[in-house]
């Protein structure tokens, strides 16, 4: 069976079990919404840097919440085994994983972004804006995947979680950041985008090859 | 004799536990393996690890010839665990399909067979979180047995059934031996029922290791 035929399973199972837990989805999206809301009425005058800068922490806020859906809900409700036992690798695993974890973190990014057009009115969305937010999104979502794997053995998974994410994210952050800085100057910002993709497949590259290990007991 | 499974030098840590210790064993070909010993004594741990759900920390298992963490050696193996450890947000037939989706020469009329001896056809619509423990059991399982594999593992496998779905898991049992596979079972207790009329081999888990304590082949 192919490993495209793989994933397609794993996700399509992911996808109907998170539509049988809307009461989570609905969640997820009503924070965004809400942290929106409260930073328009906060920040009238906010510029679209300003406004782009709240996306990501909110984005990588909801990242952390995201991370205990993935590999840790499958150990806490033993479904983990369900998976182990089937004839897969634990690359595919991690992998269909990572993509069920970017399209949710996805769909938060989106959910800030629109809340933001619509609530401030002060986000110009153009083409440089939304390759960030799609690099960064892809990013955080590899991020999570990963540590949802790394800590789904630790009773301390809950202090682990922020404190792994916050170390890993560090680097997309501070990129992001000088993205920002310049997109507020009208630099170029090609650089900053490049290493943003080069460092989602490095970490990617990293994750899977050590998904043999982490995904052991 | 055959043997479907060698077992050596296998240990297993768990935290800071180790739970086997050098346990060297050979699991004869279409026989039924039955390993008892009192709660706590690794009999789920080592069955876990004969799945290839977990890997030993120390020593060699080969299945057929495969590692048991191997997708060859997974097709090759069905396992019940002591958990449930079916999705409860989907129903009993999307389970089923999700697990077939995985093997793609599966005999249809073998599933229905085994719907049928295990009585899972009067469920087949309902969600797994709107049935009984007993129910779970039976379709967990159906589940390992879907894709007609050689080895059978079974942890406590008449724990929280009825008449009937003890009877059904004899059935099974039986039926799988008589078409030449190999079934494994752990129990705090022997069932003399369950040995009845069938090639049987007896091993102890005391002390951290597994001893062969007779049988009838």
């Amino acid at each position: 069976m192919s490993f495209l035929k793989k994933l397609y399973l794993l996700l399509q199972k992911d996808f109907l079990v998170e539509l049988r837990r809307s009461y989570e989805i609905i969640s997820i999206i009503a924070f965004p919404i809400v942290a929106t809301v409260i930073f328009s009425i906060l920040n009238p005058q906010a510029s679209t840097m300003n406004s782009l800068s709240f996306i990501l922490i909110i984005s990588l806020l909801a990242t952390l919440f995201i991370t205990t859906t993935s590999f840790i809900r499958e150990y806490e409700k033993t479904t983990i085994y369900y998976l182990r036992s089937l004839p897969l690798t634990a690359a595919t695993l991690f992998t269909a994983k990572y993509l069920y974890t970017f399209f949710i973190v996805l769909l938060v990014t989106l959910a800030t972004t629109g809340s933001m057009v619509i609530f401030s009115g002060f986000l110009e969305i153009n083409i440089s804006i939304l390759a960030l937010l799609l690099l960064y999104t892809a990013n955080l979502a590899a991020i999570s995947s990963f540590v949802s794997a790394l800590t789904m053995y630790s009773e301390g998974k809950y202090v682990l979680i922020p404190l792994i994410t916050t170390v890993y994210s560090f680097p997309i952050i501070l990129l992001s950041s000088s993205v920002i800085n310049k997109l507020s100057i009208y630099e170029e910002i090609y650089w900053e985008l490049s290493i943003l993709g080069l460092h989602l497949i490095a970490f990617m590259i990293f994750a899977v090859f050590l998904s043999e290990i982490i995904i052991e007991e | 004799m055959q043997y479907s499974i060698t077992v050596r030098n296998i240990w297993k840590m768990l935290g800071y536990k180790w739970i086997l210790k050098d346990v060297s064993l050979d699991i004869p070909s279409s026989c039924l393996t039955y390993i008892y010993g009192s709660n706590g004594s690794g009999k789920s741990t080592f069955l876990k690890i004969l799945g290839g759900l977990w890997k030993p920390t120390k020593g060699k298992i080969h299945i057929l010839g495969y590692p048991p963490t191997s997708p060859v050696a997974k097709k090759l193996v069905g396992i019940v665990v002591h958990e449930n450890i079916l999705y409860d947000e989907l129903t009993v037939i999307e389970n089923i399909q999700f697990h077939l989706g995985f093997y793609s020469s599966y005999n249809e009329s073998w599933v229905k067979e085994i719907l049928g001896l295990l009585g899972i056809n009067k469920v087949i619509n309902k969600k797994i979180r709107e049935l009984s423990f007993g129910w779970k059991r039976r379709i967990n399982i159906a589940r390992a047995l879907l894709h007609s594999p050689k080895i059978l593992i079974i942890d406590e496998p008449l724990t929280g059934l009825d008449d009937a779905g003890r009877a059904s898991v004899k059935r099974i049992i039986r039926y799988t031996i008589n078409r030449g596979g190999t079934v494994i079972v752990a129990s705090p207790e022997i069932d003399k029922e369950l040995i009845e009329d069938i090639d049987h081999v007896f091993y102890k888990v005391s002390g951290k290791k597994i001893f062969l304590q007779g049988g009838f082949l």
